[in-house]
């Protein structure tokens, strides 16, 4: 179990590490972009689709990693009024809730992608990028983020933080 | 199955409080209420297509194409440049080069807050960001100098809430994305209000400090032409800061998003010219903002489900059509709108509460004439009335944080700027020309 959890735990710090670049890739683009048109009169021509999809990239695979750091946040405005027992009873049923709509997001994330591949949709703009390859994020975001409430929810139930 | 819009729309918004209250995470409550608002639907779908198959198609679609935005690209940026800016020593420097000018106005540094929350909410995006930053220097600056501790409490929960209607302002880029109005005007649009709001704090202050002697420090400090001049050094990296991301916007140089990815490079400069960067910094900072910006963004896509689905079954439509014919007048339905924005505001973060009621509210609103451009503002109001009601008051939490205090001392020392919070509200709805008076002049990229 332990190697779960730290297996899982590496899994969302590397998420984040390359959200992190992403983030960063994202200033460099629009930077590359200003300069360009500022002094060189060109344009990547890129600069407004790729940020869009650096920005979804980033979001998909921090998810497990903000859920790690508690900093998805949720209203506890009752529960904070009850005892531990009665609480560990809300983490699980709301952890339930939680992987069962993750799950089904995961397989329909996966289709999504898959017919994009399938049909080999390109987007509308003039790099035309093969669609999957902005959409497959989505799954492995959604895996991270599941293997995090699996051990969120595993603690939970043996009763340890 | 129900197919009545109205007692869908009672069904569902009561589903989503019971997940919310039962302390599901916010972004998983909306997206299970809008699979709940699917399956209770009487739907018209031809036999072979099932209802989880459209369910799932809607969610997959509505959750790309909700981040998949050039516009919401900004948030993060703005995101990273306050952490940037918050490990740097900004806080500081901004204390020191305000307290010279401050000496001659009644309250003296009890202004501090006002005026350092104004100025760092020009390069911050978030009232959490603005409050923490601010207030990890001057509240135990201005309890060593003697002042009153309530009205240094107060003033910095007001003024931190204008983090977000001084632009940049990660709520304005969320509005504008919702509702199609630029982010641009948006922005430019805060500052007056923004001003505004910040002037009547003061005047408060001042008005105080004129009754009461004792909320002011009875030391005396003096400043030298040395000392002004040192404090103008100071500053102008922050103006500089300033000017270039709300100069290009308002120059029509850059749009909102370019200009995040200008602030974060400049934040880098200023914070290397403070000597307060590191790779540590840096790295801590991106993972800080991560944790922020996925946090919202989550909220955002899930929200954006939630209204597919809100759409799909006809609850916006038939909702806005109810209200018109209960015949409000204009005035009547904004001031019910903003009751029930302030209610909200006790049990939900501010973003939550745009993301969730835009789909139902903004066709109401506009239905009743009133300008989105302006409405965008008023919400933004809105969302910093939430950032101070208890119990949830993310200025509030940033706040006992940092000061230790009871939140009841706090929530206490507040009720005075919430007080003005609500006058400057009842100002622009009046004369909505405020808002309006500088984006007509801006060059709109």
């Amino acid at each position: 179990m332990k190697n779960f959890y730290n297996f899982s735990n590496k899994l969302s710090l590397w998420g984040a590490y390359v959200s992190s670049f992403l983030i960063v890739s994202l200033v460099v683009l629009i930077m590359i972009e200003i300069l360009g048109r500022q002094f060189f009169d060109t344009s990547t021509m890129i600069a407004d689709e790729y940020s869009g999809y650096l920005y979804l990239a980033s979001i998909f695979l921090g998810l497990a990693y903000t859920f790690d750091k508690k900093a998805h946040i949720r209203i506890n405005i009752i529960t904070s009024r009850l005892n531990n027992n009665k609480n560990r009873f809300i983490d699980i049923f709301a952890s339930i809730l939680s992987l069962g709509i993750l799950s089904f997001i995961l397989y329909r994330t996966i289709l999504f992608t898959y017919d994009s591949y399938d049909m080999e949709m390109l987007s509308e703009a003039v790099s035309e990028t093969p669609l999957y390859l902005t959409q497959i994020v989505m799954p492995i975001g959604i895996i991270l983020f599941i293997f995090s409430v699996l051990v969120f929810v595993t603690k939970r139930i043996q009763n340890d933080s | 199955m129900i197919a009545d819009p109205l007692v869908l729309a009672i069904i569902v918004i009561a589903v989503m409080f019971l997940f919310l209250l039962s302390s599901i995470w916010i972004g998983i409550s909306l997206l299970l209420s809008g699979v709940v608002g699917m399956l209770i639907y009487e739907n018209n779908l031809p036999p072979m297509i099932s209802i989880y198959d459209k369910i799932g198609d809607l969610m997959a679609s509505s959750l790309y194409d909700s981040l998949n935005s050039w516009s919401l690209a900004a948030l993060p940026m703005f995101i990273l440049m306050g952490e940037i800016l918050y490990k740097s020593s900004i806080s500081t420097k901004l204390l020191n080069a305000l307290k010279p000018w401050l000496n001659y106005i009644p309250g003296k540094l009890l202004h501090v807050n006002v005026a350092a929350c104004s100025l760092f909410a020009a390069v911050s995006g978030s009232s959490a960001a603005t409050t923490a930053t601010v207030g990890k220097i001057t509240l135990g600056e201005l309890k060593k100098r003697g002042y009153s501790k309530s009205l240094a409490i107060g003033s910095l929960a007001g003024s931190g809430t204008l983090g977000f209607l001084i632009p940049p302002s990660l709520i304005m880029i969320i509005y504008g994305v919702l509702s199609d109005v630029s982010i641009g005007k948006l922005f430019i649009g805060g500052i007056l209000p923004g001003l505004m709001l910040a002037t009547i704090y003061s005047i408060y202050i001042m008005i105080v400090a004129k009754l009461d002697k004792t909320v002011e420090s009875n030391k005396v400090e003096t400043f030298t032409i040395k000392d002004k001049l040192i404090s103008v050094k100071d500053l102008l990296p922050i103006f500089s800061l300033i000017g270039l991301v709300l100069g290009s916007i308002y120059g029509g140089f850059a749009t909102p998003t370019e200009a995040a990815s200008l602030g974060v490079v400049g934040s880098i400069i200023l914070a290397v010219y403070f000597r307060s960067f590191s790779f540590e910094v840096f790295k801590n900072a991106l993972l800080n903002t991560i944790k922020t910006s996925v946090m919202i963004s989550f909220i955002i896509a899930s929200a954006g489900f939630l209204s597919q689905v809100i759409g799909f079954l006809g609850i916006a439509s038939a909702l806005s059509e109810y209200i018109t014919t209960l015949n409000l007048s204009p005035y009547m339905l904004i001031v019910i709108i903003g009751l029930m924005y302030i209610v909200l505001g006790m049990i939900l973060d501010g973003i939550s509460i745009v993301v969730m009621t835009l789909p139902i509210v903004l066709p109401i609103v506009i239905l009743a004439g009133f300008d989105p451009l302006w409405f965008g503002i008023f919400l933004v109001f809105m969302v910093e009335l939430s950032q101070i009601t208890p119990p949830v008051g993310f200025s509030l939490f940033v706040i006992q944080s940092i000061s230790q205090e009871k939140i009841e001392y706090i929530l206490k020392a507040t009720m005075p700027f919430f007080i003005l919070m609500l006058l400057a509200v009842a100002i622009i709805t009046i004369f909505p020309e405020i808002v309006n008076f500088l984006p007509q002049y801006m060059i709109d990229k």
